[in-house]
């Protein structure tokens, strides 16, 4: 009986609906998209509206400020994602609509005319970004719809969907709908539901370094919703981005640490260069070579330093193959000179004058020295 | 002993007021061109020449001897310090002695004067100071000096006599000293 009444009532429903689909789904649509659009860019908060119980919206709802509530009504699906997020296993919309858990699958016959009405019958009842039908046609649902002489349930779910609920109000009660508000949603959204773009729309994955701050009021991706990450792709980034050896060439630095065995090892080249003292270099160096082609410094001092033997090579006198003139040391010369010269300006003639004309001066007085001059000549 | 310097000090005044330039205790003194004095002393002839020069050095000598009290016993430097600077101060030019041999000889550096007035001049500074007759004979002048021989009359007359024959004045002082024979 029970599954008499049942039947009766698919096919009822079923004949609205193809009542319904002569009509011209296009303008059902519009209407349909003029609704849902007045509402979501409807400026009050739903509890403001008018005959708007806030209590069908879920518990919270009345707390929540307006600001929350319009951000929600401008991301449709993100407010549906919102509102699944409470029942994961239930809501979480993959981007492959997963078959709706029927509570009991409907006789042969009701499928059969199931499978008649088409493609609007096959999409998912619980699909929550279903654009809201009309209010009107929502309205004589409630009125005409009825069910083993019962009113159907208000279509609360729908509402709660489209309308700007806020997070606190992702009840899972309209998604919990009792299991005749399923068949009732198939009724009312007879339509596939449009592809969701926000849901295909997520933008790929920016490296690391360049991923912009997501502002504080836009909420992180849902988790169920967006891409899943891909530790594939994750791990093909790092190693652009790295700098530096890998644990792998460590692993290699450390082998080769290591080192060769030793009779692989060059054996120490026989040479004159060894670890002895350099002063046992530069007296082995002369012996080894004729003095007269050794072109390299003569040991005169041992010098503790090897570096400071190679500063002095340079500064080394010319090779004897090119003997140089025995030139005078000049500075000698020139110091002796003023001494030769001072003796030759003194002539010897001039000297001897000097102590002949030389006489001891007596002291005379004026008297003596005019007596003496007055003398002359008598 | 060192010998007293000579000290100038004010011994010009010139009394501004009075138009007048007075020389220690001498009487009133008048600046006139050098070259206009020897020019009247040449033409005045040798007497008017010597009483000029007479006129000049007396003061001067006697000054000097002054000063240094007894000036035969005055050192020959001393002597010419003090007269030298008495001649200074009259503008005749700087005084000098040279001995050569038994010669004095007498130097004048700048002399504004010429040879005759010049030698009167220190003859008769050398009679004022000491009291002995001198003659001073002019041996030589060249561009800034003047040589004068002081000896007495007898070898001035000789020593005039060479100079006049074209003897330089070296050979007239070695003939001086030869006893003036030759």
């Amino acid at each position: 009986m029970k599954h008499a009444s049942r039947i009766q009532a698919l096919e009822g429903l079923l004949n609205r609906v193809r009542a319904r689909a002569t009509e011209p789904r296009a303008s059902q649509r519009a209407e349909a998209h003029a609704v849902s659009t007045a509402e979501r860019h409807d400026p009050e908060p739903p509890t403001a509206r008018p005959g708007h119980d806030p209590a069908e919206v879920g518990p919270g709802a009345r707390d929540l400020p307006a600001v929350e509530a319009s951000r929600v009504t401008e991301d449709p699906p993100v407010a549906a994602q919102r509102v699944a997020e409470p029942a994961p296993p239930v809501v979480v919309p993959a981007p492959v609509p997963t078959p709706a858990p029927a509570p009991e699958p409907p006789p042969p016959a009701a499928l059969e005319e199931l499978e008649e009405l088409g493609p609007a019958d096959e999409e998912s009842p619980q699909s929550s970004t279903r654009p809201r039908p009309p209010a009107d046609e929502l309205e004589v649902l409630e009125e005409e719809d009825v069910i083993d002489g019962s009113p159907l349930p208000p279509v609360v779910a729908p509402a709660a969907e489209v309308t700007p609920a806020p997070l606190a109000a992702a009840a899972p009660a309209p998604l919990s709908a009792p299991s005749s508000g399923e068949i009732m949603s198939a009724e009312l959204l007879p339509e596939p539901p449009p592809p969701r773009p926000q849901l295909r729309s997520v933008p790929p994955p920016l490296p690391a370094a360049a991923t912009p701050a997501r502002p504080r009021s836009i909420p992180p991706p849902f988790p169920g919703v967006g891409r899943p990450p891909k530790p594939e792709s994750l791990e093909a980034e790092v190693p652009q981005h790295r700098v530096g050896p890998t644990p792998e060439q460590l692993g290699g630095t450390i082998d080769l640490e290591e080192g060769p065995p030793a009779d692989l090892e060059l054996a120490p080249v026989a040479g004159p260069k060894s670890e002895e003292a350099p002063s046992e270099h530069e007296a082995v160096l002369p012996k080894a070579t004729s003095p007269g082609l050794f072109t390299g410094p003569r040991p005169s001092a041992p010098q503790p330093q090897p570096d400071e033997v190679a500063l002095e090579v340079p500064a080394s006198p010319a090779p004897p193959a090119a003997p140089a003139p025995v030139a005078a040391p000049a500075p000698v010369a020139l110091a002796i000179a003023p001494e030769v010269a001072a003796r030759a300006t003194t002539p010897s003639a001039e000297v001897a004058r000097f102590v002949a004309a030389a006489r001891a001066p007596s002291p005379e007085t004026l008297g003596e020295v005019l007596a003496a001059s007055l003398a002359l000549g008598t | 002993m060192a010998p007293p310097t000579f000290d100038p000090t004010h011994a010009v005044t010139f009394d501004l007021a009075s138009g007048r330039v007075h020389l220690e205790d001498a009487p009133a003194r008048v600046l006139v061109p050098a070259d206009a004095l020897a020019a009247l002393a040449s033409a005045a002839g040798d007497d008017a020449a010597r009483a000029l020069g007479a006129a000049m050095g007396a003061p001067a000598g006697r000054r000097a001897a002054r000063r240094l009290g007894d000036a035969s016993a005055a050192t020959l430097a001393a002597w010419v310090e003090h007269l030298g600077g008495e001649l200074a101060l009259l503008g005749l030019g700087s005084l000098g002695v040279e001995r050569w041999g038994s010669a004095l000889v007498l130097t004048f550096d700048h002399c504004a004067l010429g040879d005759a007035l010049a030698a009167a001049v220190l003859a008769s500074a050398f009679d004022a100071a000491t009291g002995k007759p001198v003659q001073v004979v002019p041996l030589a002048r060249d561009a800034t000096r003047a040589r004068f021989l002081v000896t007495g009359a007898a070898g001035a007359d000789k020593a005039r006599g060479w100079l006049a024959e074209g003897v330089s004045w070296g050979d007239v002082l070695v003939r001086l000293h030869a006893g003036g024979a030759a």
